[in-house]
């Protein structure tokens, strides 16, 4: 059997796909693959209260005796268990969670565990084919039957075994039915004896009378006509219905007994298919035995649910019988023997993640087994902190709140340390950092005024993340947006109309999100952060040139930043600082700018070649010269 | 037995020798195709080119870098001066047949016409 290792919690890491996924492929963003999954649509995404798939492990290496051997795991979507082919129906999921839990709350039943067990161990003992014999049948059988009123005393019997106890006392009694039914029936095959005899004897009486007579009647010469004598065949008539009566009430005897056998060979087949679909193997069991002993073994195929039975042999031709059920309990015990064996030791050895994993899979097996019913309370209170941690966890998965899942992991690895956290905690952290960038993107999105940009990302967010913070912040803030709407709006035209740039630009931020859906304010605004963004730039550049004593490049990269807006008083304010250091090339720029205006492009072009002898390696000024010398040629006149 | 020179003979001609040196260099410059013109004044023209419109000048210059040509026109160089500091652009008619490379020094006859600074004929030296 395989070990897929599915865990409620196991909900938390999926797809994520999630998330991946979201997630992804199904994957939900933060879908979680456990180690070999069976289902990869399960494990990706295994919803709560739907399929949690419990695999064992603990009977992977026990010889499978008669056929091919699936896996053991527990469904809990069809609230079945599946073990080693058979399937047992639980109920529903929401019955078999609330039976898990039922168990791991209550106290082990009242009485002796110990005691019980030898008990029921004792009935076993003595019904089994190697011990009862011709010579101790009686005694053995009346001790196991004594026994179960013993056994039934027992909480965690259920009383069970006064249940199979009446049964085999019906169908003792019964045997007695019959035996005075078969001595009824003797009789009246006595008496129709008798009756035949005497009505043979009247018979052979008319018969010769008959005779007589008709010889009398041929002797003499003179024939007479033969008179049949009458008397005796009143009495023989009525010797045959006294006959046929009999041979009446034999058959309706006959078929007495057969009814009467049949049904209680029913209600006792019944019985024990209902105690291994149950699974109540102990029961199954002994009821088996007490069949056994009480029926022939003419009567030992199985009649009742056989269909059912036959269901769990894939062999075609197989016949179920008592021997049947006996088997499959026997190894059903076995299994859960083995079971409890590993949950023990894995919980000794600290594992008690694992050991989780098999108590949840043997209890659903041998739930009323004596040693699932009464394992260790103390073992049994730790494993319930597991289960409450990772019903949390998983409740947390399903309502994807990413938030508490750290803690809570680390929560259940203080009880469990082998509990896979770092797998989940990784997966989660994966899936909240992809709703936190999708989140961004919405964000960004708004402040280019693209809202079918920023819906979607928010979507991703929230699908990934239903809970983020960050989803609730920029919810707020659009929803504040209408306040900010009409606060900002004549605001930022004044602003604009007033040409102060500058300003707008330190707060583009707040008049980003409030101008988001406001098509054209949202261009100026752009365009208004491109120009002074681009000033700043400049203003920079300028001043780190400055700083390296390079004052006529400074003045040159600010003359560019002019060209983009004048107006800036951040422009103005490092002009005023760098006029002084520059007065004779600015005065040089300047008279040539002038004299390019009035058309003197000779002049001008002066100019510029003695600015830039002054700054020789601006591109400003080559730029200006090349430009000054076209317009020049341009302008000058030949003179013959 | 040879006779000594009387030192203020010394004193009296060195001075002499210099002064004719002197007067030969400037007789030199002002001499040639272009005498008679005067020196053309770059801050004047900085300051104001328009006290200068119509009028002629010398200038010795080195051309520096040549700014524009047109075939049907002629160029424009920029010539850096000699007698003073700065470039100023010169525009030479495509009529003056002359090969310009930048080092070259020329003696240029210039017209300022407007201000453009136009060259009516030149002299290398």
């Amino acid at each position: 059997m395989k070990t897929t290792c599915i865990l409620l919690a196991s909900v938390l890491i999926a797809p994520l796909a999630w998330a991946q996924g979201v997630l992804p492929d199904g994957t939900t963003p933060f879908g979680t693959r456990q180690p070999q999954p069976s289902n990869p649509a399960v494990s990706q995404n295994v919803n709560a209260g739907t399929a949690g798939n419990y695999s064992s492990s603990t009977s992977e290496g026990m010889v499978d005796r008669l056929f091919d051997v699936n896996s053991d795991s527990v469904d809990m979507e069809n609230g079945s268990v599946q073990w080693k082919g058979r399937t047992f129906n639980l109920g529903n999921s929401r019955v078999m969670r609330a039976r898990l839990d039922r168990y791991f709350s209550s106290p082990p039943p009242n009485g002796d565990a110990k005691r019980y067990e030898e008990v029921i161990n004792r009935i076993e003992q003595l019904l089994s084919p190697q011990n009862i014999t011709r010579s101790n049948y009686e005694a053995s059988f009346q001790e196991a039957w004594n026994l179960l009123f013993e056994a039934g005393k027992y909480d965690g019997d259920a009383e069970n075994c006064l249940t199979i106890a009446s049964l085999v006392l019906k169908t003792t009694q019964m045997r007695d039915e019959m035996k005075g039914l078969q001595m009824t029936k003797n009789q009246l095959e006595a008496v129709r004896k008798l009756e035949e005899e005497q009505m043979a004897s009247r018979a052979r009486g008319v018969e010769l009378r008959t005779d007589v007579a008709a010889e009398k009647a041929r002797g003499g010469k003179n024939p007479k006509p033969v008179v049949v004598p009458q008397q005796g065949r009143t009495d023989l008539g009525l010797k045959q219905k006294d006959s046929a009566r009999a041979e009446a009430e034999i058959l309706r005897t006959d078929s007495n007994m057969t009814a009467m056998g049949i049904k209680a060979k029913l209600e006792f087949q019944s019985q024990i298919v209902a105690f291994l679909f149950q699974r109540r193997f102990h029961h199954a069991i002994i009821a088996s035995s007490f069949y056994r002993q009480v029926f022939k073994g003419s009567s030992q195929e199985l009649t009742v649910g056989s269909k059912q039975v036959k269901e769990m042999f894939p062999v075609s031709d197989f016949v179920p019988s008592i021997d049947s059920v006996d088997m499959l309990a026997r190894e059903a015990i076995k299994d859960v023997d083995v079971g409890m064996m590993a949950v023990n030791q894995l919980y000794d050895m600290g594992d008690r993640y694992s050991a989780f994993e098999r108590i949840q899979e043997t209890f659903f097996l041998g739930e009323y087994d004596p040693k699932v019913m009464f394992f260790d309370p103390e073992k049994k209170r730790v494993m319930q902190e597991v289960w409450r941690n990772l019903r949390d966890l998983q409740r947390m998965g399903d309502e994807r709140d990413l938030s508490g899942v750290e803690e809570l992991v680390n929560k259940v690895k203080a009880v469990a340390p082998d509990f896979p956290a770092a797998q989940i905690v990784s997966r989660v952290n994966n899936a909240m950092q992809s709703s936190n960038l999708a989140v961004l993107s919405a964000k960004q999105a708004a402040l280019m005024g693209d809202m079918k940009k920023a819906e979607d990302q928010l979507t991703v967010a929230t699908k990934i993340w239903p809970t983020n913070p960050s989803v609730r912040d920029f919810m707020t803030e659009v929803v504040n947006r209408s306040d900010l709407l009409s606060q900002k709006v004549p605001e930022f035209d004044r602003l604009y109309q007033g040409g102060k740039f500058r300003d707008i630009y330190n707060r583009k931020e707040e008049f980003g999100i409030a101008l988001m859906q406001d098509k054209d304010r949202s261009a100026k605004l752009m365009t208004v952060v491109n120009q002074v963004g681009e000033i700043e730039n400049r203003i920079m550049q300028a001043r780190t040139l400055s700083r390296q004593g390079n004052n006529y490049l400074a003045w040159d990269v600010l003359q560019m930043a002019t060209a983009v807006g004048s107006d800036d008083p951040e422009l103005g304010k490092i002009y005023i600082e760098l006029a002084p250091s520059v007065s004779n090339y600015a005065r040089l720029l300047d008279s040539g700018a002038k004299n390019e205006k009035e058309g003197n492009y000779a002049a001008s072009l002066s100019d510029y070649l003695a600015a830039q002898d002054l700054n020789q390696t601006s591109e400003t000024c080559q730029q200006h010269v090349s430009r000054l010398s076209a317009l020049m040629m341009n302008e000058v006149m030949l003179v013959r | 037995m040879a006779k000594k020179l009387n030192p203020l003979f010394y004193a009296f001609a060195i001075p002499m020798v210099g002064i004719g040196f002197a007067a030969g260099i400037i007789l030199a410059r002002n001499s040639g195709k272009f005498g008679d013109l005067k020196p053309f004044r770059y801050e004047s023209y900085q300051q104001d080119w328009r006290t200068l419109q119509g009028n002629e000048y010398i200038i010795r210059g080195q051309v520096d870098q040549q700014l524009a040509y047109l075939e049907n026109k002629g160029r424009i160089l920029a010539v850096k001066l000699l007698d003073g500091s700065g470039r100023v652009p010169v525009f030479i008619p495509k009529s003056i047949q002359q090969n310009f490379e930048t080092g070259q020094r020329y003696k240029m006859h210039v017209l300022v016409r407007k201000d453009v600074l136009y060259v009516e004929d030149v002299e290398k030296f």
